[in-house]
């Protein structure tokens, strides 16, 4: 074996184990996803019976909360918004996948954080949004989904990925 | 007590296995001092000894219901049959670690006490082997151990075990499988060990081929099961999805096939023995990297552990360490290895040579598919997924060279090259039925099929053709046939062709019905006739009837769908109507808000000509390891 | 536009499929449609499972996706617009067939990898 390709033969494994290494110490930081999604169409009722559109929050900050009566980890994130509500950031409820009644009990029982809450009973619009469950929070801007966070909302999620739109 | 003494004696074989290695490290390397030897020969076995004994009250732990260690009681639960209490002990990381380790050690020990003592090279054998199992013992114990207490309240009852793993097939898929990973170490440990020893003597391939086939046939058998489980337990109708932690059982896989060709290649006319040991190393590294990958959880798949940087910083270092060594040795001392003779063109050793290169090229090729997404995730921050259509892709044309390859070295002549004409006039026919059926297909099949489908069917074809061919003319004219190599390329070429076959022929329905309602078309009526609940000891479940009309043929199939009261699991169970040709196979979906039901029917074709292929492959191979005595 | 089109698909689905075919949810105009609408759910991945196709989840939102995409069908879009659809939402892993465009070290790596060791080693003698 001439003296040059010999060293292939570690560099090859050496050069995979750093690469490894790196991986493993990554791992561990998921953020959330930036997007440039337009807000799409839709025309669905709300739980309290108006019918909203996406004309009607086309303009103007909010967060969009995808969320339901038969979501655990909802309960869970529940306070952190009701924080929210009271520091002033309107949050627009997406109720998903969820017998009316119960999202309609689940809020008088628990509060609602919501300025209003669409049902999107077929989930059409959460298709359309790219929702894979509940919870997950979308950040709406001028028509524009700009976030999109998978998962239960805290205080650290917030100041690291939505803060700096309010 | 019993899980203290458990774990002490794993720490004694531990402590056996270090010392066993130092002493040999500390002997003279000049003199082959007897004494020393046989000492480390026997900590070496006194610490197998004590290994399987640990193994062995572990086993009484987990059928004694002991859950004051914890991870019996996370992992197997009182209502559970004995075999699957048993079996509970491979579910998860730190079981199954001990068991891998078990058979690594039982391998080896039976592997060193069979070697000559005298031969210069037994004392780098221990040496390496005590090393290897010493690295594991140490992670298993230090990260992994699976005797941790849960004390002084011990749980009265274990934690369920997720549903899907209450299986025959996954109770003896991990075993075989281990066997099969573990069984390379064999020869892994006898190439380092002649690398270090340096004197190159003939003849090392024979002490280690008989037990790399065994090794292979029970890999082949352990990919085989996986395969079968996915096929009957996840009810989606697939058997293989080229999920990562699919390829790194793959990976070793293909070099352990390449490493058998090779040094099949280096005992019949002593060449290509730097291939032959090259092989010999990668398998066993590349089954120690799929340990890795599959238990650091750093890729996505269904079926990995969870992720925990720590244990798989520390598996990437063992890794890395014996890659290190066993290459290093490799890269720096093979250069003094000298082959008997120059390989002729066109003659067998060549094609050995250039499938060699094939087969690494696929292995690369699949760790290309695996670590991709990675790169593109921690570079340049884009998310990409390999799967099917990538793999599917790349190794379309690699199959076709493959049976090329097959067709060209069956007629290839040791150290003489090829006749032209003679092997091409013997291809004629088979290469005539294979276009002639592949054309048949495509034009009568109603959909269109794929060019990777085509190449798929054709080269399936054409080594069943040519291997049938062969058969002919040794029934004819008793003409010589390799009896193993006929076997394993015949299944090989019938996994190829049934690998196609049911990908061209497959077809599905999906239906909602409510009770008592029909489904008609022209081929077959399909009536949901009941649906029952049931209550069981673990879990509730609905009962479907289905009654199917099919070419004047009446079957009922009941699927189900059971919800487990622990986890709150749902699995689905499918029923399947096998016959030689293809199965039916239907699958409960979900309730809609109508009442009515939402069903999955799929007519599988060959999938059970795809189970009896690999038993093929492994027949062709026990007949050649009973040939060499 | 997705969503009142698709209530615009499902009168027009009902006008057409009134009889026998009613119980067969994915029923095509043709079977080049059929064909179609398995492959595309064999290629794109599952947004919530860490691993897997639309045809192997049984997960919520592979039903939707699964259910849009046969509607995008039968209203003749064509594979690349229904990936683009899924894509913009669910990103650019959701194709497990990746663009031979942007990923040529992925596509050409295996082929230059083969034909590099065939003339280094390939054609050696005293190997």
């Amino acid at each position: 074996m001439k003296s040059k390709i010999r060293y292939i033969f570690l560099l090859v494994p050496i050069s995979i184990i750093v690469f490894f290494a790196y991986v493993i110490s990554q791992s561990q930081n998921e953020a959330s996803q930036p997007l440039n999604l337009e807000l799409p169409e839709f025309q669905l009722q709300t739980l309290d019976d108006k019918t909203l559109s996406e004309k009607d929050i086309s303009s103007g900050t909010y967060l969009i909360n995808v969320w339901a009566s038969w979501c655990i980890t909802c309960r869970v994130e529940h306070p952190f918004l009701i924080d929210l509500k009271d520091k002033g950031v309107p949050i627009i409820g997406l109720n998903y996948k969820d017998n009316k009644d119960d999202a309609i009990n689940w809020l008088k029982n628990f509060k609602s954080p919501y300025e209003i809450s669409i049902h999107d009973f077929y989930g059409t619009l959460a298709l359309d949004l790219g929702v894979t469950g509940a919870p997950e929070t979308y950040l709406l801007k001028d028509g524009i989904i700009v976030r999109r966070h998978i998962g239960e909302l805290n205080i650290e999620k917030w100041r690291q990925d939505f803060a700096e739109f309010f | 007590m019993i899980p203290e003494i458990s774990h002490l004696l794993t720490i004694l074989a531990a402590g056996l296995f270090l010392f066993s290695f130092l002493v040999i490290l500390s002997s003279n390397a000049l003199s082959s001092n007897d004494s020393i030897i046989r000492l480390s020969l026997n900590c070496f076995n006194a610490a197998t000894i004590f290994l399987i004994s640990a193994f062995i009250l572990y086993v009484y732990l987990a059928v004694m219901d002991d859950f004051s260690v914890k991870y019996i009681a996370m992992h197997s639960n009182s209502d559970l049959p004995i075999f699957y209490k048993i079996s509970s002990i491979w579910s998860s990381h730190e079981g199954s670690m001990f068991l891998w380790i078990l058979f690594l050690s039982i391998w080896l020990w039976l592997f060193v006490n069979r070697l000559d003592t005298q031969s210069n090279l037994f004392r780098y054998v221990i040496f390496f082997s005590a090393m290897v199992l010493l690295f594991f013992l140490l992670f298993l114990l230090v990260t992994s151990s699976p005797f941790e207490r849960i004390l002084p309240l011990a749980p009265i009852n274990g934690g369920d075990i997720n549903p899907v793993l209450q299986d025959p097939a996954l109770v003896i898929h991990p075993p075989m499988l281990y066997l099969g990973y573990v069984g390379f170490a064999v020869p892994f440990v006898y190439i380092c060990a002649y690398l270090a020893d340096g004197e190159f003597r003939q003849g090392w391939e024979t002490i280690i081929q008989k037990w790399s086939l065994y090794a292979w046939a029970f890999l082949t058998l352990g990919i085989g099961l996986g395969s079968w489980w996915a096929y009957y337990e996840l009810g989606w109708g697939g058997y293989w999805f080229w999920d990562p932690v699919e390829n790194v059982a793959l990976m070793p896989w293909l070099a352990a096939t390449a490493f058998t060709h090779s040094i099949h290649a280096s005992t019949k006319s002593g060449v290509l023995k730097s291939w032959t040991l090259f092989l010999g190393l990668s398998v066993f590294i590349l089954s120690l990297f799929g340990a890795f990958i599959v238990r650091s959880g750093i890729i996505d798949s269904v079926h990995s552990f969870a992720n925990d940087p720590q244990r798989g910083l520390t598996l990437l270092l063992i890794t890395g360490v014996i890659a290190l060594i066993s290459f290093g040795l490799f890269s720096f001392r093979s250069t003094k290895i000298v082959n008997s003779r120059l390989v002729v063109s066109g003659s067998k050793e060549s094609f050995l040579s250039l499938n060699n290169i094939l087969m690494i090229t696929s292995v690369f090729s699949v760790f290309l598919g695996v670590i991709y997404p990675l790169i593109t995730q921690y570079f340049y921050s884009t998310k990409v997924s390999i799967g099917p259509p990538y793999y599917n892709t790349i190794f379309a044309p690699l199959i076709f060279i493959a049976a090329c390859f097959i067709a060209l070295s069956v007629e290839s002549k040791w150290q003489r090259k090829w006749k032209v004409t003679e092997t091409l006039s013997k291809l004629g026919i088979p290469i005539l039925i294979s276009c002639f059926l592949t054309f048949i297909v495509q034009s009568l099949h109603q959909y269109s099929v794929s060019l990777i489908q085509m190449i798929g069917l054709f080269s399936g074809i054409f080594i069943i053709s040519i291997y049938a061919f062969k058969l002919l003319m040794n029934s004819v004219n008793r003409e010589f046939i390799n009896w193993s190599s006929a076997v394993s390329h015949l299944g090989f070429g019938l996994l190829l062709f049934s690998i196609a076959g049911n990908s061209i022929f497959s077809y599905e329905k999906n239906l909602k019905l409510n009770v008592n309602e029909e489904y008609i078309s022209e081929e077959l009526e399909i009536s949901f006739d009941d649906l029952s609940l049931q209550d069981e000891s673990n879990h509730q479940r609905i009962i479907a009837q289905i009654n199917m009309k099919i070419h004047d043929k009446v079957i009922s199939f009941s699927p189900e769908k059971r919800k487990y009261f622990t986890r709150g699991q749902v699995t689905s169970e499918t029923d399947i109507e096998a016959t030689f040709l293809r199965d039916i196979y239907i699958n409960i979906g979900e309730q809609l808000d109508d009442g009515s039901w939402t069903f999955r029917v799929q007519f599988n074709y060959l999938i059970k000509w795809i189970w009896f292929s690999v038993l093929l492959m492994i027949l062709g191979i026990l007949i050649r390891s009973r040939a060499m005595v | 536009m997705q969503s009142f089109s698709r209530k615009y698909l499902i009168v027009l689905f009902f006008l057409f499929h009134l009889d026998l075919s009613a119980n067969d949810i994915y029923e095509f105009k043709d079977s080049y449609q059929e064909q179609r609408f398995f492959s595309l759910i064999d290629e794109i991945r599952c947004p919530k499972c860490t691993s897997g196709s639309l045809a192997s989840s049984d997960a919520p939102v592979s039903k939707d996706l699964k259910d849009r995409i046969y509607f995008m069908i039968l209203d003749e879009k064509s594979d690349q617009e229904i990936k683009d659809f899924v894509i913009q939402r669910y990103g650019k892993q959701s194709d497990y067939n990746p663009s031979f465009s942007e990923n040529l070290f992925l596509w050409l790596m295996p082929l230059i990898f083969f034909i590099s060791f065939v003339i280094f080693f390939g054609l050696k003698k005293r190997i």
